[in-house]
């Protein structure tokens, strides 16, 4: 009964206004949408994968698939933005039980699921002006990729390669950003048609490969020092058309979290530019 | 030798006392401000406080506190009995393969099924990784068995070395898994063989409560017995213990309870190694009282341990798997030196 009492009043009160809006956005892409529409007012926690943008300033509520009822519900939010993959999903039971709206927000690495998450978050949080301005945006930089992209023969083979200290590189295989990003720019993942998610390569496999170009994080190189110490350190790389025209180029690695986003679109169109400028 | 032991009124009462009084605190404490007066209420039915604490306090603090009791308490009792019949000091559960086992069904659970479940939620619902982590502990324990069961009855010594190579095979196989795995599985086998009780549901309590009273009535019964075992296998024999059915029971029944508290709450370490030796300390080796201070104990450190968990990171939540290694570990450790001269 009273739990129905609960629903109830939820039902009758009016959408929030901007100023009393306290919302949780559990997932990175998710977190990039809330500030592009310029409603991180809204925010008051965010997981653990969305901390770079606003520099540890909100609440963390953890794991995105391992959140808690009880730290959520303390932070008495009236929205909790998740992805599909969000949970337990017990705790979205009971927050939903004490009255906070649950949206699950499209997930995906299409821009169509991109424009649709626009659409969704931009819904939830009331800044449909923004959305409108945001899915604009999205559309010209996929128009300039689409525009850019080169004949099927002047084609380029790129890879990102994954390096972390004290191990083997890893490549991007499918279903990954980055993988999204290579395609997106116009050029071919050759690791794609091998493997899913993000493996360890041997260095023969990278050979076989031939990459026209190697992708890898800012982070990375800049720990590295130079392309130098990179192709000394891995001297396979120095062995494939990327090493030996010196094509290894960064991306911003805050790019590749979760699914894409706009700053994946920008990022693509950047290394596109780089790649066939001539 | 007679060795002075205090008198049980004296052990049993404070660890009682101080079990209702973990249990207060943490059904009072957590991420969600509250008063004192409010989460008592909240206790009662038909109370008058508001709903967002009445569903805090009875669906989330109270069946955690409920099953830590019980699962603290089958991995502590699992434990002493495993130290009791293999005449070990460093058995734990996972000594018969047990946890390496349900690591290797649960993370089979979660590499396999997580795509399939995308399309068929119904696959989540049915509970696969409970289920598999609980397959997983019970093949291995039986492979382990039989690997030390010959012609002249099981041998303890081939039974361990056995858990540690079925162990090793079960962690090779983690090993291949966590290859094919993507990143989401990944990060979800990591927190799974972390351990936690947040997944406290009625029907989890009800399953741990039962598991937890018949392994202590059963082994109570045993109890004896284990004591005779102490003396070493042979001897045993020769005071009329039927030593090959006692094993089998006691091996059979220390899996299952263990294969119920890693289906319900993943890999939850230490308390089987630690507390069992806490307990001999103080009321010495008779199963009889040491069996029972050791379930409560146990059922101690993981109410504890699991009130940190809760409330040090909010509104995020650490693993209880970690915290009860942190804490049982420098604690074994001291358990080490304050015995050094006497081992």
């Amino acid at each position: 009964m009273r739990i129905l009492l609960l629903v109830m009043s939820l039902i009758s009160l009016p959408s929030w206004a901007h100023s009393d809006a306290k919302v949780i956005s559990a997932g990175a892409s998710i977190t990039e949408i809330v500030y592009a529409l310029q409603a991180q007012d809204q925010l008051i926690a965010t997981d653990v994968t969305s901390k770079k943008w606003h520099r540890g300033k909100l609440a963390d509520v953890g794991y995105h698939r391992q959140l808690t009822a009880e730290g959520i519900l303390a932070l008495s939010p009236n929205l909790l933005l998740v992805s599909k993959e969000a949970g337990p999903q017990h705790t979205l039971d009971m927050l939903q039980q004490a009255g906070v709206e649950v949206a699950v927000v499209q997930s995906g690495n299409t821009l169509a699921d991109l424009k649709t998450r626009i659409k969704q978050i931009a819904e939830k949080t009331q800044h449909q002006d923004e959305a409108t301005a945001l899915l604009k945006q999205v559309d010209e930089l996929a128009a300039q990729l689409t525009a850019n992209q080169p004949a099927k023969d002047k084609r380029q083979k790129a890879i990102f390669v994954l390096m972390r200290e004290g191990r083997a590189p890893s490549l991007a295989g499918a279903d990954t950003p980055a993988d999204t990003i290579i395609t997106l720019m116009g050029a071919d993942n050759p690791a794609a048609a091998k493997i899913s998610s993000y493996k360890p390569a041997s260095t023969e496999a990278l050979v076989a490969m031939a990459p026209d170009v190697i992708i890898m994080s800012k982070r990375t190189l800049k720990q590295l020092g130079s392309i130098d110490a990179l192709l000394e350190q891995q001297p396979a790389l120095a062995a494939t058309p990327a090493g030996q025209k010196r094509r290894i180029l960064a991306i911003d690695g805050t790019s590749l979290i979760g699914e894409i986003g706009i700053n994946s679109l920008k990022e693509a169109l950047r290394l596109n530019q780089e790649v066939y400028a001539d | 030798m007679q060795i002075k032991r205090y008198s049980l009124a004296w052990v049993f009462t404070p660890i009682a006392l101080l079990l209702l009084a973990a249990s207060f605190t943490a059904v009072l404490v957590g991420p969600m401000p509250m008063s004192l007066g409010q989460a008592l209420q909240a206790l009662l039915p038909n109370n008058d406080v508001a709903p967002h604490i009445n569903l805090i306090v009875q669906q989330v603090r109270l069946p955690r506190v409920l099953l830590c009791v019980a699962v603290g308490a089958i991995l502590a009792m699992s434990g002493t009995v495993m130290q009791g019949l293999f005449r070990n000091p460093l058995a734990d559960p996972g000594i018969i393969g047990v946890s390496g086992g349900a690591a290797l069904g649960a993370a089979l659970a979660i590499v396999l099924f997580a795509s399939m479940a995308q399309s068929h939620p119904v696959l989540l619902s049915l509970a696969t990784v409970p289920v598999f982590a609980f397959l997983g502990g019970s093949i291995t324990t039986f492979l382990v068995y039989q690997l030390g069961t010959g012609r002249n009855g099981t041998s303890v010594t081939i039974m361990l070395l056995a858990g540690v190579a079925i162990s090793a095979l079960a962690g090779a196989a983690m090993g291949l898994l966590n290859y094919y795995a993507d990143d989401q599985a990944l990060r979800d086998i990591a927190l799974w063989s972390m351990g936690s009780v947040a997944g406290a549901s009625w029907s989890s309590i009800g399953l741990a409560w039962v598991t937890a009273i018949s392994l202590f009535v059963l082994f109570q019964r045993d109890s004896r017995k284990l004591n005779a075992f102490l003396l070493g296998e042979p001897e045993a024999r020769h005071m009329g213990i039927a030593v090959e059915s006692l094993k089998r029971r006691l091996i059979l029944l220390c899996a299952a309870g263990v294969g119920v508290t890693v289906a319900l709450c993943g890999m939850i370490g230490f308390i089987g190694l630690v507390i069992p030796h806490l307990g001999r300390m103080i009321v010495g080796p008779d199963h009889r009282t040491l069996l029972p201070l050791s379930a409560m104990a146990g059922a101690l450190l993981l109410l504890v341990a699991d009130t940190f968990a809760r409330t040090l990171v909010a509104p995020a939540e650490l693993p209880v798997g970690i915290l009860t290694a942190l804490a049982g570990a420098p604690f074994f450790i001291f358990l080490l030196l304050q015995q050094r001269g006497r081992l």
